[in-house]
């Protein structure tokens, strides 16, 4: 990224832009004003970032001792170090935490449901403070989080305190936090060299079954308060909710939402209903469509993609998963059950092409971003090495952090979102991320791009310019394929390359690239089909020595095929995506079990901490992972 | 309180009774468990119950009644331990040995609370705790 500042004036318009500025007549239009980056590339470039960050400012993550804000975090992802939890009595933090390399780009993301009553809860003097619920909030932090979270975020009523008094928020209180994200991201805003986005998260989960979106903004132009689960519970009332509130707020303010770990939502994140039962109308879908464009299909609290069983034959859909399919399954044996396929995104794809079929309206055309969910306000922080944890290691961590392993034995890292944009500025990311020219990775950075069309040069991966070549006769990953030639078939390129990574942390080579295709029979079945396009598989003990974690050289740099579709139809609607795998490593587990020198054969030397390292049921390897968005063919196009 | 020479039954059994409800630690489990002594279990029931009823909260009243149930359960067992301690100390020495007796008792609890025997996960100071942590 570059170094240098960006020209505020298009050089092609300074003359005019100056003489505009002078006359006091504002009559360009904002894109001929906007500003470019001297590194601006048309053909777009790769940009990595992390759009789903917890600070002291979510209410779960200071029940957890969490103490970086907003500014903190987007230090720490352009670069800086910052203490985490545990901290001394001084206020010291006993442990450090950086990256190894920057992020591009970074949203904050708190929980808005909370906003206000954990300001009033940690701000002496303000109405409330001394309520009976704050006293139980500072007291008792870990059982106020399921106290206080369920009354907001864990039911399809959620209600306020009595000391929040009546409308929107918990009174004034919700205010300070709301402003001070807005402060940290126009202040951490760096435009050429890093971006912010401003941004919360909606945190509805009907009976523990979560719904959860972030609410991103294109520009500074936000609501005067977020639109959160207690002000809106319906999901599908969202959409209509913040364009209300973004047209008071001002012209530029406009959002997109990212729901996330559909894993966990019970199999309520796509349905087509509202919580009261009632459907979803037309307008509702095609309201949802434009205003949810993307998906987070990885983060640390696993991976959304499919689901292992059931419908599926994708064997590769076993990765970090977890056991149960909502928040209280996590909590209660009795309602930990196993998530079905219909929780995955996967399925969402298929409903979304069955509804055009039926209907017109795609009400689910995601493209793909995974991101952290840190609530460490450590951003972009997926190193599976010394993985500090997504939280305070799920309990109050008192002066010294319980010995053993760092998260819960079921999460992981977390992943990043992937980024093809002309230049590291708000428009051009935010631009990028509405048109889900976006994929997800499960931490490493693979550089992944796609390029589906009708007549594609088969010799691309060939090309030195295959995306100025495939940008010509292709639409990019996230697009819709545009009116079929008559006889034609889709060709996708795929073009992929391993993460580098560092000289102490090397990465890891590819394994293989797949595709993950989706469609609508003329029965109104859906069927799914995935293809090894290149590269090949690789076993675990032909890439990773468990007792060590050293890998052994297999895999390759980079994998780049032209695939044609042998099984398309056309007149079934239909969608591809590119599944890019590494060679198989150490998990984040194996590691610190190794490092703490656990012997599962020897069960009585194992510490309370490290019991997870002998759960036969977790992998220790994890092929790590890339999926773009998909593309979608709908025959009604024609 | 009567500290007399000979101390009556019940008074020995009172005394062994809170002190084991303040120090020793029982398990408990909802949504997270650990061990904590009684006396906490009626502390955070009670709070949990005054939240349920003040701001009609359904998560409070569940949580705050399995507090409380399980108090009342560790509370009755405590009490049965107390008086059959007693009743070994009353019927074993003789009547002049029974506040020694249960001071001593009396004292290796409180010690023994002053060491990290407790787990609670609930509380800002923890898990593994001792009695200050526990309460402070």
């Amino acid at each position: 990224v570059s170094g240098t500042l960006p020209r505020r004036i298009p050089p092609a318009t300074p003359f005019v832009h100056t003489l505009l500025l002078c006359l006091g007549v504002w009559i360009a239009p904002p894109s001929l004003l906007a500003a470019q980056c001297p590194d601006r590339d048309p053909l777009r470039r790769p940009f990595f970032g992390d759009l789903h960050v917890h600070t002291a400012l979510s209410f779960d993550a200071a029940t957890q001792d969490t103490r970086n804000r907003p500014a903190d975090a987007y230090r720490f992802a352009r670069g800086e170090a910052v203490g985490v939890q545990p901290y001394a009595a001084d206020g010291r933090p006993l442990r450090t935490v950086r990256l190894r390399r920057p992020l591009d780009f970074t949203a904050v993301t708190d929980h808005a449901e909370l906003f206000g009553e954990q300001t009033t809860c940690s701000t002496t003097g303000l109405p409330g403070h001394d309520s009976l619920v704050c006293r139980l909030y500072r007291r008792w932090p870990r059982l106020a989080y399921f106290v206080i979270n369920s009354r907001t975020s864990g039911t399809s009523h959620p209600t306020r305190y009595s000391f929040c008094g009546p409308g929107p928020g918990c009174g004034d209180a919700t205010l300070t936090p709301w402003r001070e994200i807005q402060t940290a991201a126009l202040e951490a805003n760096a435009p050429c060299q890093f971006t912010t986005i401003v941004g919360y998260e909606w945190t509805g989960g009907p009976d523990g079954k979560n719904l959860h979106r972030n609410v991103l903004f294109a520009t500074a132009e936000v609501p005067a308060l977020p639109v959160s689960a207690v002000e809106e519970p319906d999901p599908w009332r969202l959409p209509e909710r913040l364009t209300a509130a973004c047209a008071v707020a001002g012209p530029s303010c406009r959002a997109l939402a990212i729901p996330h770990n559909s894993n966990l939502s019970g199999g309520l994140m796509w349905r087509l209903d509202h919580l009261d039962g009632t459907a979803a109308t037309p307008a509702e879908m095609q309201a949802r469509a434009g205003f949810e464009r993307l998906v987070e299909v990885m983060q640390h609290k696993g991976d959304s993609e499919c689901g292992p069983g059931g419908a599926t034959e994708d064997e590769l859909c076993g990765f970090e998963k977890l056991p149960y399919d909502s928040f209280r399954g996590k909590y209660q044996t009795s309602q930990a059950h196993r998530p079905d396929a219909t929780n995955y995104v996967r399925h969402a794809l298929s409903v979304g092409l069955r509804e055009e079929a039926r209907h017109g309206v795609n009400p689910f055309p995601l493209g793909f971003v995974g991101s952290t969910d840190t609530h460490l306000g450590t951003p972009g922080a997926v190193d599976e090495r010394g993985y500090p944890g997504h939280g305070g290691a799920g309990m109050p961590s008192g002066d010294s952090m319980p010995a053993g392993l760092q998260d819960d034995v079921e999460y992981n890292p977390g992943g990043l979102a992937g980024v093809w944009a002309e230049e590291n500025t708000r428009e051009a990311l935010f631009a990028a991320l509405y048109r889900r020219e976006t994929w997800a990775t499960s931490g490493p950075r693979l550089v992944v791009r796609t390029f589906t069309g009708w007549g594609l040069d088969p010799d691309l991966c060939r090309q030195p310019d295959l995306a100025a070549r495939a940008s010509v006769s292709g639409v990019p990953m996230g697009a819709i394929l545009p009116k079929r030639p008559n006889g034609a078939r889709p060709q996708i390129v795929v073009s992929a390359a391993m993460d580098p990574g560092t000289a102490e942390a090397p990465g890891t080579p590819l394994e293989r690239v797949q595709i993950v295709k989706g469609w609508v029979g003329a029965d109104g079945v859906s069927h799914e089909r995935v293809y090894d396009v290149a590269g090949g598989a690789v076993t675990d003990a032909d890439s990773v020595d468990l007792a060590t974690c050293a890998q052994r050289p297999v895999g390759t740099p980079t994998l780049c095929t032209v695939w044609s579709d042998p099984e398309f139809d056309p007149a079934a609607h239909a969608f591809w995506y590119a599944r890019v795998l590494e060679v198989p490593t150490c998990r984040w587990t194996t590691r610190a079990c190794a490092a703490a020198g656990i012997r599962c054969d020897l069960p009585a030397s194992v510490p309370p901490g490290y019991v997870g390292c002998c759960d036969v049921t977790q992998p220790r390897t994890a092929r790590e992972r890339a999926w773009t968005s998909p593309v979608w063919y709908a025959p009604t196009a024609n | 309180m009567d500290l007399s020479p000979r101390p009556s039954l019940r008074s020995l059994r009172v005394i062994v009774w809170i002190v084991g409800l303040l120090t020793v630690p029982v398990p408990f489990a909802m949504l997270v468990s650990g061990w904590v002594p009684a006396a906490w279990l009626w502390w955070v029931g009670s709070v949990l119950a005054t939240i349920a009823i003040t701001e009609h909260d359904y998560t409070s009243s569940l949580l705050g009644g399995a507090f409380l149930a399980q108090a009342a359960l560790w509370s009755a067992l405590l009490y049965v331990g107390a008086r059959t301690l007693v009743g070994l100390v009353t019927r074993t020495t003789s009547a002049h040995r029974w506040r020694p007796a249960i001071v001593a008792v009396v004292t290796a609890l409180v010690v023994m609370a002053c060491f990290d025997v407790y787990w609670s996960p609930v509380t800002r100071r923890g898990p593994r705790t001792n009695i200050a942590g526990v309460f402070g």
